[in-house]
């Protein structure tokens, strides 16, 4: 290589260098900045929504407390009312406890004004003469019920809730109840944790609440870190700001976080780096590495093409010169320009398909989690429901056996307008009095007659199992079709002195609260929070009938799935890919739930809108990198003429490369088909350039298969759990012609060729080791495993891409039947082969004869067997065709020689000369085994006689001994003067003198020539025809 | 007990406090968690632990927080100490701390009185607080008047004892005599009230919770900790002002300096700045 080449590819390796990096640095920032706006997007949304989430838990809170207050208040009520109206209320210790049982309340007290305590069903620690309990006077002022009294002291053991209610004027019901229930349900609804666990940001994104003062987490995901120090967690306290945005890192996660301060808390918007970061990294890096590769392919070709210019003669003329210094080599320049083009073209397809997966991928994560996520909240809510209908139920029911009890004491009440102050006491709709034939004696309402019917079946049947026996029954909630409003009916029996059933109390009731708080449960409600990403949402398809449940737009609720574009195989648990809805492109991910196929989907348009930007800002970048790489290929400073010395090095003609000539004039070289078939590395230097550049990109995509191969083998360290490609690897996503089944074909069929490439190298490293039947099995090995991994990969990629294997491997079978008779011979082959190797008829190295075909056996294939008839010509022969082989390879062969002799000459003399020289023949021929011998005379004419000689020589050398012999016996008969052949004189115009004899020195010259044209010409001429 | 601050908290300090290039020199003492150069030392502080706003221990990492915190600190950093340790002190412990020089000075909520002055050297107020009373709402009290008859209840060792028999008799609600007086539980009975003195902040706010004091009275300052939505503070209820500020030993070499530079930290803002802020 020249000097000035020398220059070029360092400054080509330069450009090269600063093009990629600023090629990645581009990529990462761009990529980096286009996921930042979209989180900023996430986190205004969330900012947005915080305020109201905050008011919605406080008024929850309020709600509930509320409801549970108005409930025991009902029950201090009632034991006013019992006192009231004479129904079995008496102040002693004994009536209390019965009446904590029937209330089932915690106490249950009757106090004077004064706190002093007359009655009580148990101790309390509460003092009621204190001030603290104010609040419970206040039932003689206004003469209902009072407000509660909570007093909290965890050290004490003391947790009640306190509930007065006027008896008379000096005396008070107080009922103290724990309110344990209502604390759960405030956590459960109104806690700050209930508040933001259920808020969905980005992918894995979660807000933690840190208190403005402190700088405690009051909450986080993790429940470890609550009560821990924010800035002891690695968030600066100078980032404690509303609205700011940073990065920070707990707990070595990486967090893209946003401020938003409301009230007296700080909370943070969180983003996770790290599982985009990979994804995105991963796609930076692989258009990096298409982008590096084919600009490396490009300026490395046109190198070497400068390097084989300057070894050829050509050169100069083809310039064109460019002002004074500078020339241009259109050659070079026209190479540069097509590979350019087409490195820019594949650059595009890569970036594209890069960002695609990127895009999608991330999409689906997003997809997931919300999925998981609703999933979770819906098992959550049954939960919840069956929790909040049983308590109701409990209260209701205990409500209407508070009812009997006073019935049953007082049967008096029994008149519509104490039943209808009863009802409003205890704060139930109406009350309903049966007698024991199930008829209605009287009601609070203005109904005067109604039957139970007895009819199985019928709603109030079941009430009549009340006078067979059953204490209580609660009906299940009802929705009042005309009104919509929710009613629940419950029935106790009532008892006459003998403890027999004749009659029931039934009660209505309009749990409100529980219809408020069973609505939030419902399918809509929880899919209406549900964001995913810009433009995501989520909508449900009902099972039963496969209408649509929920759907943000209100106009396709109700309508079949069919008609909304959804298709039967869409209807499926797991299935992720895009739908068309409403003429929209969704990417939708399913969830089979109980009672639905709920659905997460984000229009295509949100989330691949950066895909064509970013793959045409790649495009433009390599675009300059080219062009800035252009001029340093083709241009060249005018050198000063300098001596060429011609050929500098030991640049020899390529040997194995042929030249073509194609039918358009071009002259292009090609490798001998010899040079193909037994891998024979030739010298970097015989290289064509474009068969340095094939050798490059043959390295190019070698690296980046096994860089892919690597990445699955060490996936689980490589990428974490909630990665994209885990995702991708792990098989979840839906068979077809999508992306992730692409991407996994391409990522498990770069596996399977690094294993099949490792596996053949080390047959071929075995195959040097062994001998030639360990060769022919290596060989045939390395071919199975070939074919093998091929037809394997094949076969599951098609499967991975949504083919029915099955149907696959059937139609296989078809396609058997179909094409037997075709493949009859294929199969011949291949048994043939086996049975050529396992019987050893031929080995690879042995010289066979097969139908008149002669040579060496290169390559025993499971189809074909090559042979090298010894002069470069690859003789193709079916295993099936290869019958009546000579196998040639015998431990000697021997060659044979016939001289004709004028029948003039002496035959005891001519065998006398022989019977003298034939030993130093053996000696000037080392590749003789033994011999030469004289065989005898094998023909004899009336001009001539054929006298034959033979010698034992190796196979391969037979030729070459034969032309050996002949030389020999034509010195040693010139020797003696005897002439080979009938020599005809037609005329003789002058006695001219008897050809001398050789002399020693003409001798010697000649047999030194001899060898030497021997050693030249030994791989020329082989065909047996030649020899 | 002892709890030095954080490392992130002395370079802080120590970066405000004497510029980049001291700083410079400084850092490696605080990476190494050193308590301070030699020959500056650590400034020994009396703080309180239980006082949201003011000065509150964290239990989880044993750290302080708050208003006279970030004070102390920055008081510290100008007189060019290294470092500050925080020792928790309470009412009844902080004088005999300060005397026996357990601690260099106080920076607890303490206020300054004619009394306390004859024992130690006060700095300049660095905070005016009153005592106020805290009820709870269920005991429907609104005003000073209806506690009347009532037990109120403070903790012992502070001021706020006599403040109020002072204020009864101002109002004409009460003689002013005690009637009986009880020493081991610290109990006094007046004519038309009684009192009834806690060991600590928490037992007086339990004795609040569980109705045993009608109302508890406090530092304003102090007030922030115990109050929740379930109480309030007597709004036509507020005595003598306490002027809060960094005590230290009679004489002490220390006295001129913190109250040279609390006077600069007044006069500056800083104070209303940091007061701001915790508010």
């Amino acid at each position: 290589m020249s000097k000035r080449l020398k220059k070029k590819s360092v400054a080509l390796a330069v450009a090269v260098t600063v093009c990629a990096l600023a090629m990645g640095l581009l990529l990462a920032s761009m990529q980096t900045r286009l996921s930042q706006e979209e989180y900023a997007l996430e986190f205004d949304r969330v900012a947005a929504e915080l305020p109201d989430l905050v008011k919605t838990a406080r008024a929850e809170t309020k709600d509930n407390t509320q409801t549970f207050d108005d409930l025991y208040r009902t029950r201090a009520a009632s034991i006013a009312f019992m006192a009231a109206n004479d129904a079995g209320y008496e102040a002693t210790d004994v009536k209390m406890a019965e009446l904590k049982d029937l209330l089932k309340v915690d106490n249950v007290l009757v106090a004077r004004r004064d706190g002093s305590i007359i009655a009580k069903a148990a101790d309390t620690k509460a003092d009621f003469s204190r001030a603290r309990f104010n609040q419970l006077r206040q039932c003689f002022e206004t003469g209902k019920p009072s407000d509660p009294v909570e007093v909290d002291l965890p050290d004490q053991d003391w947790l009640m809730r306190y509930y007065a209610a006027k008896i008379d004027d000096d005396t008070m019901a107080i009922v103290e109840q724990n309110p344990r229930e209502l604390h759960a349900l405030v956590k459960d609804t109104g806690s700050t944790e209930s508040m933001l666990k259920n808020i969905s940001l980005g992918s894995h994104g979660f807000v933690l609440a840190v208190s403005a003062k402190t700088h405690l987490i009051t909450y986080h995901p993790d429940q470890n870190m609550i009560g821990t120090d924010a800035l002891d967690n690695g968030i600066d306290i100078s980032n404690l700001e509303d609205g700011k945005t940073f990065f920070t890192s707990v707990k070595n996660t990486s967090l893209y976080c946003r401020v938003k301060l409301v009230d007296d808390t700080y909370y943070i918007l969180a983003i996770p780096e790290s599982d985009t970061a990979t994804a995105r990294n991963i796609t930076v890096g692989v258009i990096l590495f298409a982008f590096i590769a084919i600009v490396a392919a490009v300026a490395l070709y046109d190198l070497f093409v400068l390097a084989d210019d300057e070894h050829s003669d050509q050169g100069d003329h083809e310039y064109v010169k460019i002002g004074r210094n500078l020339r241009f080599n259109p050659a070079v320049g026209r190479r540069a320009t097509a590979l350019s083009v087409a490195g820019l073209v594949l650059l595009l397809a890569v970036t594209f398909y890069m960002q695609t997966l990127f895009a999608l991928s991330s999409q689906a994560t997003v997809n997931r989690e919300r999925v998981e996520q609703i999933d979770q909240t819906l098992k959550n809510n049954a939960m919840r429901e069956d929790e909040l209908t049983r308590q109701y139920s409990d209260h209701y029911a205990t409500t209407c056996h508070i009812i009997a009890y006073i019935v049953e004491h007082n049967p008096e009440l029994a008149t519509r307008a104490d039943l209808h102050s009863l009802a409003e006491t205890l704060g139930v709709e109406s009350i309903y009095l049966y007698d024991g034939d199930g008829n209605m004696t009287s009601s609070s309402t203005s109904q005067r007659s109604y039957s139970l019917s007895t009819k199985y079946g019928d709603s109030s049947y079941e009430f009549r199992s009340l006078l067979g026996g059953k204490d209580e029954y609660i009906q299940p909630l009802s929705i009042n079709r005309t009104t919509g409003e929710t009613y629940q009916y419950i029935g106790v029996a009532l008892y006459d002195q003998d403890g027999i059933a004749d009659g029931i109390a039934q009660i209505a009731v309009r749990p409100m609260r529980l219809e408020e708080m069973l609505k939030s449960t419902k399918i809509g409600v929880v899919l209406d929070g549900i964001k995913a990403g810009a433009g995501g949402f989520a909508f449900a398809i009902e099972k039963k009938d496969g209408t649509v449940a929920y759907h943000p737009n209100n106009l396709l609720m109700g309508k079949k799935a069919s008609e909304i574009g959804l298709a039967d195989e869409h209807l499926a648990d797991g299935f992720s890919d895009f739908i068309y809805i409403d003429n929209q492109k969704l990417y939708a991910s399913c969830l089979e739930t109980d009672d639905y196929y709920v659905y997460v989907a984000a229009p295509e348009d949100s989330f691949m809108h950066q895909r064509v930007p970013l793959t045409i800002a790649t495009g433009i970048i390599a675009a300059i990198c080219f062009v800035l790489i252009y001029p340093l290929l083709t241009l060249d400073t005018i050198r000063v003429e300098e001596k060429r010395s011609k050929r500098e090095d030991d640049f020899t003609a390529r040997r194995h490369n042929i030249t073509v000539t194609t039918s358009d004039g071009r002259i292009k070289h090609s490798e001998s088909a010899i040079g193909r078939w037994l891998n024979i590395s030739f010298k970097w230097e015989d290289k064509t350039p474009e068969q340095k550049l094939g050798t490059v990109l043959r390295w190019f995509t070698g690296i980046g298969v096994f860089i892919v191969f690597l990445a699955v083998l060490f996936k689980d360290t490589l990428f974490g759990p909630r990665s994209v490609f885990t995702y991708i690897l792990g098989n979840d996503w839906q068979r077809g012609l999508n992306i992730f089944a692409l991407t996994a074909s391409i990522m498990y069929a770069c596996v399977a060729l690094t294993v099949c490439a490792i596996a053949q190298s080390l047959l071929r490293m075995l195959s040097n080791v062994l001998g030639a039947r360990g060769e022919t099995i290596c060989r045939l090995l390395s071919s199975l495993t070939k074919y093998g991994t091929l037809i394997a990969m094949l076969y599951w990629c098609l499967g991975v891409l949504g083919v029915d294997t099955a149907t696959l491997l059937a139609s296989a079978g078809i396609i058997t039947l179909a094409v037997s008779f075709g493949a009859k011979d294929l199969i011949t082959d291949i048994l043939c082969g086996l049975f050529i190797i396992f019987e050893g008829e031929f080995r690879v190295g042995d010289v066979i004869s097969v139908g008149g075909n002669t040579g060496t056996v290169m390559e025993i294939g499971v189809r074909t067997t090559k042979i090298n008839d010894g002069n470069g010509n690859v003789l193709l022969l079916r295993n099936s065709s290869i019958s009546n082989v000579t196998n040639m390879t015998k431990l000697n062969s021997y060659a044979s020689m016939d001289i004709t002799i004028p029948v003039g000459e002496s035959l005891p003399y001519v065998e006398k000369v022989l019977k003298d020289e034939l030993k130093s023949v053996h000696d000037r021929v080392p590749a003789i085994i033994e011999g030469p011998f004289y065989k005898g005379v094998v023909d004899l004419s009336s001009t001539a006689m054929t006298i034959r000689v033979v010698a034992t020589c190796k196979e391969t050398d037979r030729g070459s001994v034969m032309r050996s012999l002949r030389r020999e016996v034509k010195l040693m008969l010139s020797r003696r003067d005897i002439a080979p052949y009938q020599l005809v004189f037609d005329h003789c115009d002058a006695v001219e003198s008897a050809p001398k004899a050789a002399t020693a020195e003409e001798l010697a010259e000649a047999d030194e020539f001899n060898e030497e044209q021997k050693l030249a010409s030994q791989d020329l001429g082989n065909e047996p025809l030649n020899q | 007990m002892d709890h030095s601050v954080t490392r992130r908290n002395a370079c802080r300090l120590a970066i405000s406090a004497t510029g980049a290039a001291l700083a410079a020199m400084l850092l490696p003492a605080c990476s190494n968690g050193n308590s301070g150069m030699p020959g500056k030392g650590k400034l020994s502080v009396g703080v309180r632990s239980d006082i949201v706003g003011f000065s509150e221990r964290n239990p989880n990492n044993g750290k302080y927080y708050g208003f006279e915190i970030d004070l102390t600190n920055e008081l510290a950093n100008r007189l060019g100490y290294g470092d500050c340790s925080f020792i928790t002190v309470t009412p009844e412990t902080r004088e005999e701390m300060l005397s026996s020089g357990k601690v260099d000075c106080l920076i607890a909520c303490y206020s300054i009185s004619d009394e306390r002055k004859k024992l130690f050297d006060f700095s300049p107020a660095y905070y005016t607080d009153s005592v106020i009373l805290v009820v709870e709402n269920t005991s429907l009290i609104q005003s000073f008047s209806q506690l009347e008859g009532g037990t109120i209840g403070t903790v012992a060792g502070t001021n706020a004892a006599p403040q109020l028999a002072a204020k009864f008799l101002e109002l004409g609600l009460s003689d002013g005599i005690p009637r009986q007086q009880d020493a081991e539980s610290g109990s006094i009975d007046y004519d038309t009230w009684h009192l009834s003195q806690y060991a600590s902040y928490a037992e007086l706010s339990q004795a609040l919770e569980a109705g045993d004091v009608d109302a508890m009275a406090t530092d304003g300052a102090i007030a922030k900790t115990y109050l929740d939505g379930e109480r309030t503070v007597l709004p036509d209820f507020g005595i003598n002002p306490q002027r809060y500020a960094v005590a230290t030993k009679k004489g002490s070499e220390l006295s001129p300096k913190i109250a040279a530079e609390v006077r600069s930290m007044l006069k500056d803002k800083t104070v209303d700045k940091l007061i701001n802020k915790w508010n």
